[in-house]
């Protein structure tokens, strides 16, 4: 139960992405979406579940896309990992966190384009980037302000 | 312990990803069925969303000959001009189409209800020469696939491969891995229709570059009857379907001798199409 609103928010992030992935993109950059809530369920759960929470997003995302099973998952595991390990109570904090993941996810999918044909090349990955990290910004706010509720402390695990 | 077991749940997930990403194909029909699972939040902010966008992007709606909101000269000229526009592009996509259905025309009555387009996506050269066709959900493998770029149609190749959602490689006639039996035909002015010469079968073999040869073949008979270059090879191969016997392979070049065996010379053969800038080929799916 304490993971409900994790649940629920991951759920609304990847339909929202599914429904809207169109309209959030430019050309082959698509703003990601769940990332975001994916940074977002990294910084409130114990550091220690965070990369695997926000694998479970990637996996999610993966599930339900056109590419290689795997490809997003470990691009947000690994933008999981460095959020966790820049967890801050502080506002600015979050939003550097969120951009660093960001930048480990289009570079990742940057990456994996560099092996297979329907991986993205480097100006899609770096829009990919920027329109997440600009829509990243935009949701920010909000989500801070409903960060308690999704606060989950180590004691509690 | 719990944090142990997250770590190790993390890592084997994290390297089982890392080998799917790396190794596993997409799997269409599983993605297709999960992502019917958000269809409560995709449908409906999908719909929202491109209701914004219309509205966000839309030219306001026509409204011609309404009496209550009679508009500006300058309006009805500027409408006239988009509808102009529109006109010559529709026109254009038109002459396309026609183009298009009077090229697969050539492959003429016997052929064309038995085959189906694909669209080219891309060539794959290097070791062998490969196009990867999308659009062939009913391809399978060693199907004969057909061109209708030239003067008429020929042949291209056959189907090496097959994956989900429609997506083929077809290894070209050009490929050097790739052999077909042929034999020379000359247009007969009197029965107006090509008739083979009067050589035995040989095997056309791919070169790469586009090009085919046919790599050891006896002079004498190719100048006894009249073998030149210009004269075409056609398919003649029992492997093949009976329908494709006698459909166009590639034209006569070049012809040198072979070094060192007196009486025989190596034929080399241009497809007269570049196959690396078909935009379709026909795939023979109901042979």
């Amino acid at each position: 139960m304490r993971f409900l609103p994790h649940i629920f928010l991951t759920y609304l992030a990847v339909g929202l992405h599914l429904g809207l992935g169109a309209l959030l993109s430019v050309g082959s950059a698509v703003a990601h979406l769940p990332w975001i809530a994916a940074a977002f369920i990294a910084m409130t759960v114990p550091p220690a579940s965070a990369p695997l929470a926000a694998l479970i997003v990637g996996l999610l995302v993966d599930c339900v896309g056109t590419g290689a099973i795997g490809v997003n998952a470990v691009g947000y595991a690994l933008a999981g990992l460095v959020v966790s390990r820049m967890r801050t109570t502080r506002f600015e904090g979050w939003l550097i966190a969120l951009s660093a993941g960001a930048v480990i996810v289009g570079a990742n999918l940057w990456l994996n384009g560099l092996f297979r044909a329907d991986g993205k090349s480097l100006l899609g990955a770096l829009g990919t980037i920027l329109l997440t990290i600009l829509l990243g910004a935009a949701l920010s706010w909000p989500l801070w302000k409903v960060r308690r509720r999704f606060l989950i402390n180590d004691s509690r695990m | 312990m719990r944090k142990r077991r997250s770590r190790t749940t993390f890592l084997l997930l994290l390297a089982a990803s890392a080998a799917s990403a790396l190794f596993m194909p997409a799997l269409p029909s599983f993605q297709t069925a999960s992502a019917a699972v958000f269809i409560p939040v995709s449908h409906p902010s999908h719909a929202i969303g491109s209701w914004a966008a219309r509205q966000l992007d839309a030219d306001p709606p026509l409204d011609a000959v309404s009496p209550a909101a009679p508009r500006e000269v300058r309006a009805v000229y500027e409408e006239n001009l988009v509808l102009r526009q529109q006109l010559i592009l529709y026109a254009k996509r038109t002459q396309e189409l026609i183009n298009l259905n009077r090229d697969r025309e050539k492959l003429g009555t016997a052929l064309r209800p038995r085959c189906d387009p694909a669209s080219v996506v891309g060539v794959i050269t290097g070791d062998g020469e490969v196009l990867q066709v999308a659009g062939a959900t009913e391809a399978t493998q060693d199907m004969a696939v057909l061109h209708v770029a030239g003067s008429e149609a020929g042949i291209v190749g056959r189907v090496l491969s097959t994956a989900p959602a429609g997506q083929a490689r077809v290894r070209l006639i050009s490929d050097p891995d790739s052999r077909i039996s042929a034999q020379f035909v000359r247009w007969d002015e009197t029965a107006q229709q090509p008739v083979g010469f009067d050589t035995e079968p040989f095997i056309v073999s791919g070169v790469g570059n586009g090009l085919c040869e046919i790599s050891r073949h006896r002079a004498e008979d190719l100048t006894s009857s009249g073998v030149a270059v210009g004269t075409w090879a056609v398919l003649a191969d029992a492997e093949w379907s009976e329908l494709l016997q006698g459909v166009r392979l590639a034209q006569v070049t070049e012809i040198v001798p072979v070094p060192d065996e007196a009486g025989f010379v190596r034929v080399l053969l241009d497809p007269s199409v570049n196959f690396a800038q078909l935009n379709e080929v026909m795939l023979l799916t109901r042979p």
